[in-house]
């Protein structure tokens, strides 16, 4: 089970309001490449992994991509926080407004709203395990994109943090590859 | 009712540091569970860190639902949420 | 890499017998630590995972 604590993974500040930025960062917030796709494919594929490392591993990272789901929202929600109607209208934001208002909801830059067809689940361990090293990857070059996007020192800040994140996880996965090829070559090392 | 409890940002940052760092080792551990030096290094910054979330509870309330020394009025729904921090 | 890089990467256990058709990444050894507050600052407590994008230079690790 999951247990809430009542801070931040990492302070999260802006300097300015943006919504024109808030229209796209959110693109991790529910986006393929995203926070909540991370989480949910991690801990979606971590039941049936054959090694305890595996199971840990994915659990942990999961529950971490959790806690980025909320510091990404924490960007949105202060990014667009009391700005008015009028001002949204001219920018970015304009469509998340009418259907949400400033409210956060997992969509993509283009609005599309999260789907869990942007993961895969697999028993196969090795399967699963490759596609998230990909998924570290595509995230980490999303926040790269992210970070040519704008010049706010706040933002680039907590971005940089989130896409450091993306390097060590893909090293952890990398680490349970590995010691899934050695559990299927060698299953006996295993028994107990 | 006014629910604008107390915080202190400067104990909380020092406490995401601590977070962070025992996370990193968590996740090091995962994958070198026979680590000494790793292993070592993660029991202080875990009981570091315990520390400094008890002495920060006990001062500006709880930072967690099951925080077990809760005081009248319930505290846990204070404002600000993380989100709403100027950190 | 530099030279001392063998200092804070090994083979894992799955590189004793390496295949083709197999994606392999250099299994970590500890070396050091940042300090707390300088790990959340950086984004990982281990000097040797810092890879910083450098937007003026080009893209990902390099």
């Amino acid at each position: 089970m999951w247990e809430y604590k009542k801070y931040l993974e990492y302070p999260a500040n802006i300097r300015r309001q943006d919504p024109e930025f808030a229209s796209l960062v959110i693109t991790q917030f529910g986006g393929p490449d995203g926070e909540l796709s991370a989480s949910l494919r991690y801990i979606s594929q971590m039941y049936t992994m054959p090694i305890p490392e595996a199971k840990a591993t994915l659990n942990d990272i999961g529950t971490e991509e959790l806690a980025h789901f909320e510091i990404v929202g924490t960007l949105v929600y202060k990014l667009v926080k009391g700005i008015p109607a009028d001002v949204l209208r001219e920018s970015g934001f304009a469509p998340h407004y009418v259907q949400h208002g400033r409210a956060n909801y997992p969509t993509d830059a283009s609005g599309v709203p999260f789907v869990a067809a942007y993961f895969q689940s697999h028993e196969d361990p090795i399967a699963s395990i490759t596609e998230d090293l990909a998924a570290e990857q595509k995230a980490r070059a999303t926040y790269e994109n992210l970070i040519d996007m704008t010049n706010d020192p706040a933002i680039i800040d907590t971005l940089s943090f989130l896409r450091e994140r993306e390097v060590v996880h893909f090293q952890r996965f990398g680490e349970v590859l590995d010691l899934l090829y050695d559990y299927m070559e060698n299953p006996e090392h295993r028994d107990k | 009712m006014d629910r604008r409890g107390r915080i202190n940002v400067e104990m909380l940052k020092e406490i995401m540091q601590l977070n962070f760092a025992v996370l990193e080792t968590v996740l090091y551990l995962n994958t070198h569970p026979t680590d000494q030096t790793v292993l070592d290094l993660h029991n202080d910054l875990a009981e570091r860190l315990a520390r400094r979330e008890m002495e920060y509870q006990k001062l500006y309330g709880p930072l967690y639902p099951t925080y077990p020394e809760a005081d009248y009025p319930w505290q846990w729904i204070d404002e600000p949420w993380p989100w709403e921090i100027e950190y | 890499m530099d030279t001392d890089a063998q200092k804070y990467y090994g083979p894992g256990p799955g590189m004793s017998k390496m295949r083709l058709a197999h994606a392999y990444v250099p299994y970590q050894r500890y070396s050091e630590s940042y300090s707390p507050a300088e790990a959340l600052r950086k984004g990982t407590l281990f000097p040797e995972l810092w890879m910083p994008y450098k937007p003026d230079r080009c893209r990902g690790y390099y």
